[in-house]
């Protein structure tokens, strides 16, 4: 696809953009799909189990 | 902390609960970057059997030190700001050694989150050490001697901030920050060195879309240091042709002034 054509318009305004490497982001996508979002995954799990027993409970005013 | 919350969503608003869980180093991290960030907290002590509000911070006195390893703005607090019905109206309260309390003697918090806002702090802790794996892009100062930072803002305060220090930055940077169609709330991520803490200026800053899903690969606006900035066009379905470098004129200056815009750091009379 055309450098050009694949920009959105917003990036189309900005001058001397060019392509990153795909290789130079692999790391940091394998980082973030093997480890950050694993972890975080499961620390929003634990927090929507303790929300969901909390919301059972009527409050009185 | 279970009641708090319950509270906190029938008064409209959005809880988020933080326990603090064994061996994680990023609960008082966490802490105070919502602090920072400008939002108040609902802080639990269990060993005190009491409750506080959390509204403030302090600063230590910037001092070089020789500890190895990615340091956080938490390392450098030296005390918070409580709102304690026993001790009103403002306690002083030192991270630690404190009498009654000591800032680590809080073992839960609850933040009100605005409903947009989708990308926790964990997240962000998590993926501000991963944003080292950037570097053959976007260099950031060795892992070693790094202070991170972060905290939520929103997009026109970014920019606010931006325009008003637009002599710091590559006009291509500027108008690359002014063109980008943030969401409204961003996580601001500072990277400095211990010199630069010391003189309130950051290395290189990541701009992280607040209202991101967490299992988002890319959750990013825009990386950059003084020349090098990376900028992701988050309209791309494919994040790696979405992906875009710009090299930057470097301006002469030894690093970007630090962001405080939200809540800024009490000073001890």
């Amino acid at each position: 696809m055309d450098e050009e054509k694949s920009q959105s318009d917003v990036l189309k305004a900005i001058e001397g953009l060019t392509r990153v490497d795909p290789d130079a982001l692999a790391e940091f996508r394998r980082a973030m799909n093997e480890e950050v979002i694993p972890k975080i995954i499961k620390v929003v799990e634990e927090r929507r189990v303790l929300a969901a027993e909390t919301r059972k409970w009527q409050l009185k005013y | 902390m279970s009641h708090a919350e319950r509270v906190f969503q029938v008064a409209g608003t959005y809880p988020v609960p933080v326990p603090l869980r064994a061996n994680d180093p990023s609960f008082y991290r966490q802490l105070g970057a919502y602090l920072e960030s400008g939002l108040p907290l609902f802080a639990a002590m269990s060993k005190h059997r009491h409750a506080v509000a959390v509204v403030g911070y302090e600063w230590r006195a910037p001092a070089s030190t020789q500890l190895k390893g990615v340091r956080y703005a938490w390392d450098q607090v030296q005390a918070l700001a409580f709102v304690d019905d026993n001790n009103l109206p403002y306690l002083r309260v030192p991270v630690n050694g404190g009498n009654p309390y000591s800032a680590t003697d809080i073992d839960a918090f609850i933040v009100a989150l605005p409903e947009k806002v989708h990308y926790p702090a964990d997240a962000v802790d998590s993926l501000a050490q991963t944003l080292f794996k950037l570097a053959p892009v976007v260099a950031l100062p060795p892992e070693d001697e790094t202070i991170i930072r972060y905290f939520m803002s929103t997009g026109a305060d970014l920019r606010c901030f931006v325009r008003e220090r637009e002599s710091e930055f590559d006009p291509k940077l500027v108008a690359t920050i002014m063109s980008l169609p943030f969401a409204q709330y961003i996580w601001v991520v500072e990277f400095a060195t211990e010199t630069q803490w010391a003189v309130q200026q950051v290395a290189a800053r990541a701009v992280i879309d607040a209202t991101a899903s967490f299992l988002e690969v890319m959750p990013l606006w825009l990386m950059h240091n003084r020349k090098q900035a990376l900028v992701f066009d988050r309209r791309s379905l494919d994040p790696n042709s979405g992906s875009w470098a710009l090299q930057l004129a470097d301006t002469g200056q030894a690093g970007f002034t630090r962001m405080h815009r939200n809540l800024r750091p009490t000073r001890t009379k």
